[in-house]
């Protein structure tokens, strides 16, 4: 029966080719719409994702100290984790099979100078080991690979941890006037400039990698060291490029002064599971080092960027998802509702012979989830090769607060088509289902004669 | 004809239908009984009350009061699922404007019944239709869509969509309303033919003087009461 129901349903759509093409052009182009959304959300939110992940060194899970991200900016010393916490931290982390690797990271603030002027400076201290394989993670190149061209240099892992490379953010490069970077200088001696305001002074601080990094200590002095300016790198947001250095953790510790750190990054192999990973660890590190703050890495104090852009992506996202539910509702409701009034005495033939009124309805539904499921095909179809199109055209866009433009990029993502495609064809049964349902509960005699109209 | 059983008995059956304020009577007090294998006429002026009386015998409109057996079932008491069951197996209808699917031929047309007839196997639906088709002579235009079809061959496609379940009962509401005087002789004839071939019983209704002689049995209906009936 459910053949030749199917096969009816599929010849009705047919009678009137005007209608099923309207309503199906209106579902099509909705779908369309929805897709290039859905499209361009899901790659902000990998692109997002995986900067702050990898780029940021946020992880996936972020150990700190109790209260740390509120307290750490005031009393660095009292909220960074101590030795026998990372040792702790080493311990619990060990036998969890999900973790990939971990990190050891320090931030402060200080004062860098090029001989003549000084600009304030954020560093990172980053395990050199830990940050090769960080900025070279797959994830990280496949969402991310505008980074690679915004680096310049040699990554500082390449050189010795007693050298105290430095790569600085592109801002803070041309604030200090270095123009050229170690490799470019062949190891050159730091230069002496006598007069600051010499007209050739710019042309000196270019031909000089040699930068000082001065930072009160966490023991109350005045700490300072040399640094060699070897990568330059675009943080891609306008407010830290100006202010960026990233270095290895000794280095930083030394010039803090300390052999504390401010957190540890944790990523995972596989971070669909990271809410077991997380309570896994939380439970061991409860009974080790129990002043400590376990995060996932959506904690909004952890990624704020992310979660501020995401949370504006998803309602726009949810908006035009509303307006395309409005469209295939309206245009499956009114394309039904208009057929089954033209058919209302075929209806009363059907039940005359012995259909009931739920394989009426079927029939009805059947249509509906035909024509719909024909245009979303269209849809995707249509979405897809746009997105394809928009991708090979590189058209590059200036969001505000995004340091050097980024490209209009689309992901498709077929778990999001597919969800979306259900959505639609639920949203198509349903308002099937309400045009149908009041008509097959006609009285027979009237539909068959087409007194009911 | 009187040792036949009974298929259709009414008992005080009342219907009216409420146009804007004013109740209007279509059935007042309707008493009938039909034997099996009768071939009758439902004869009366537009809007006497035949096509209701055709509809609750057809179960496809509910009486306001009285009772209805059909071939033993009383229908005024069965839910809607139960009487589309009892309409599938044990009644046929042929309507004054055919009611055929245009998107499907015709041999679908004539199927359409047993699709949902579990008692018939699928395996037999074709032998069943070209059957049913052959029955009323157009089996050679099984694949013919109904745009195709003449208005008498349209009514003989309902005829055989009616018979090709082998109903106990075919009701037929103004037959031959949409067809010119030739073609109304053939269809009663056909219906004549089938009625006694098949030993199906048929009512149908009509206004048309010209067929009344052939009839087994005439049922006269004015103001929603039978006025008279003789075999």
């Amino acid at each position: 029966m459910n053949k030749s129901v199917a096969k009816l349903a599929w010849r009705n759509l047919r009678r009137n080719r005007r209608r099923s093409m309207a309503t199906g052009m209106a579902i099509a182009a909705g779908f369309t719409a929805f897709m290039i959304a859905a499209g361009y959300a899901f790659r902000v939110e990998r692109v997002l994702a995986n900067y702050t992940n990898y780029a940021l060194h946020v992880g996936h899970i972020g150990i700190y100290k109790k209260n740390a991200l509120e307290m750490f900016s005031i009393k660095p010393n009292e909220f960074a984790l101590t030795m026998e916490e990372q040792n702790a931290i080493t311990a619990a982390v060990q036998g969890l099979s999900n973790v990939e690797m971990t990190g050891r990271y320090l931030t402060s603030q200080g004062l860098m100078g090029n001989g003549c002027k000084t600009f304030p400076f954020v560093a990172t201290g980053v395990d050199l080991s830990v940050e090769s394989r960080v900025m070279n993670h797959p994830n990280l190149l496949k969402w991310n690979d505008h980074i690679t061209v915004h680096r310049y240099g040699q990554p500082i892992w390449t050189f010795p941890e007693d050298m105290g490379a430095v790569a600085l953010s592109e801002g803070l490069a041309k604030l200090l006037g270095k123009t050229k970077i170690h490799e470019e200088l062949a190891g050159g001696k730091p230069v002496m400039i006598a007069d600051c305001s010499a007209p050739n002074a710019r042309e000196l601080f270019g031909a000089d990698a040699n930068v000082q990094l001065a930072a009160g200590t966490w023991d109350g002095t005045l700490g300072a060291l040399d640094g060699e300016f070897v990568m330059r790198f675009s943080t891609g947001l306008v407010e830290t490029n100006n202010t960026s250095v990233v270095m290895s953790i000794n280095h930083l510790q030394k010039l803090l002064n300390t052999d504390k750190v401010t957190n540890v990054s944790i990523w995972l192999k596989e971070p669909l599971f990271m809410s077991q990973t997380l309570s896994e660890l939380k439970s061991r590190l409860r009974k080790t080092a129990p002043s400590l703050d376990v995060l996932p890495w959506t904690d909004e104090r952890l990624s704020p960027y992310y979660s501020g852009t995401m949370h504006f992506i998803y309602v726009l996202v949810g908006f035009i998802g509303c307006v395309l539910a409005v469209v295939v509702i309206l245009s499956i409701f009114n394309s039904a509702t208009m057929t089954i009034i033209e058919r209302s005495q075929e209806v009363g033939m059907f039940r005359s012979v012995g259909y009931n009124r739920k394989t009426i309805r079927s029939l009805f539904i059947l249509e509906g989830l035909f024509l719909t499921f024909a245009s979303v095909i269209a849809g995707a179809v249509l979405g897809l090769i746009t997105m394809f199109a928009i991708n090979l055209l590189h058209i590059s866009i200036n969001p505000p607060g995004v340091a050097g433009g980024i490209d209009l990029q689309f992901a498709p993502n077929a778990l999001i088509i597919m969800a979306g495609a259900t959505i639609v064809g639920i949203l198509g049964m349903g308002s099937t289902w309400i045009a149908v349902s009041g008509v097959v509960r006609q009285n027979i005699a009237n539909l068959v004669s087409g007194a009911h109209r | 004809m009187k040792s036949q059983p009974t298929i259709i008995q009414l008992k005080d059956v009342k219907k009216s239908y409420r146009l804007g304020e004013t109740i209007v009577p279509a059935l007042n007090g309707v008493s009938l009984e039909l034997k099996r294998g009768e071939f009758t006429a439902v004869v009366g002026a537009s809007g006497s009350g035949k096509s209701t009386l055709l509809n609750m015998v057809g179960c496809i409109d509910d009486p306001d009061s009285g009772s209805i057996m059909v071939d033993d079932v009383e229908v005024t008491t069965l839910d809607d699922d139960s009487k589309s069951d009892l309409r599938n197996r044990k009644i046929g209808f042929i309507f004054q404007s055919f009611n055929l699917v245009p998107v499907l031929n015709v041999f679908e047309n004539v199927e359409l019944p047993l699709i949902i007839n579990p008692e018939v196997p699928r395996s037999t639906h074709k032998e069943r239709v070209m059957q049913a088709l052959k029955d009323v002579g157009i089996d050679h235009l099984a694949k013919n869509l109904p745009d195709q079809l003449s208005g008498g061959q349209r009514q003989r496609v309902a005829i055989a969509r009616a018979l090709a379940g082998n109903p106990s009962l075919v009701l037929a509401d103004e037959p031959t309303a949409n067809l010119d005087s030739v073609n109304s002789h053939r269809i009663i004839d056909l219906m004549l033919e089938l009625n006694e071939r098949r030993a199906v019983t048929f009512l149908f209704s009509t206004h048309d003087e010209k067929l009344m002689d052939r009839v087994s049995r005439k049922i006269h209906i004015a103001d929603g009461l039978i006025t008279g009936s003789r075999h």
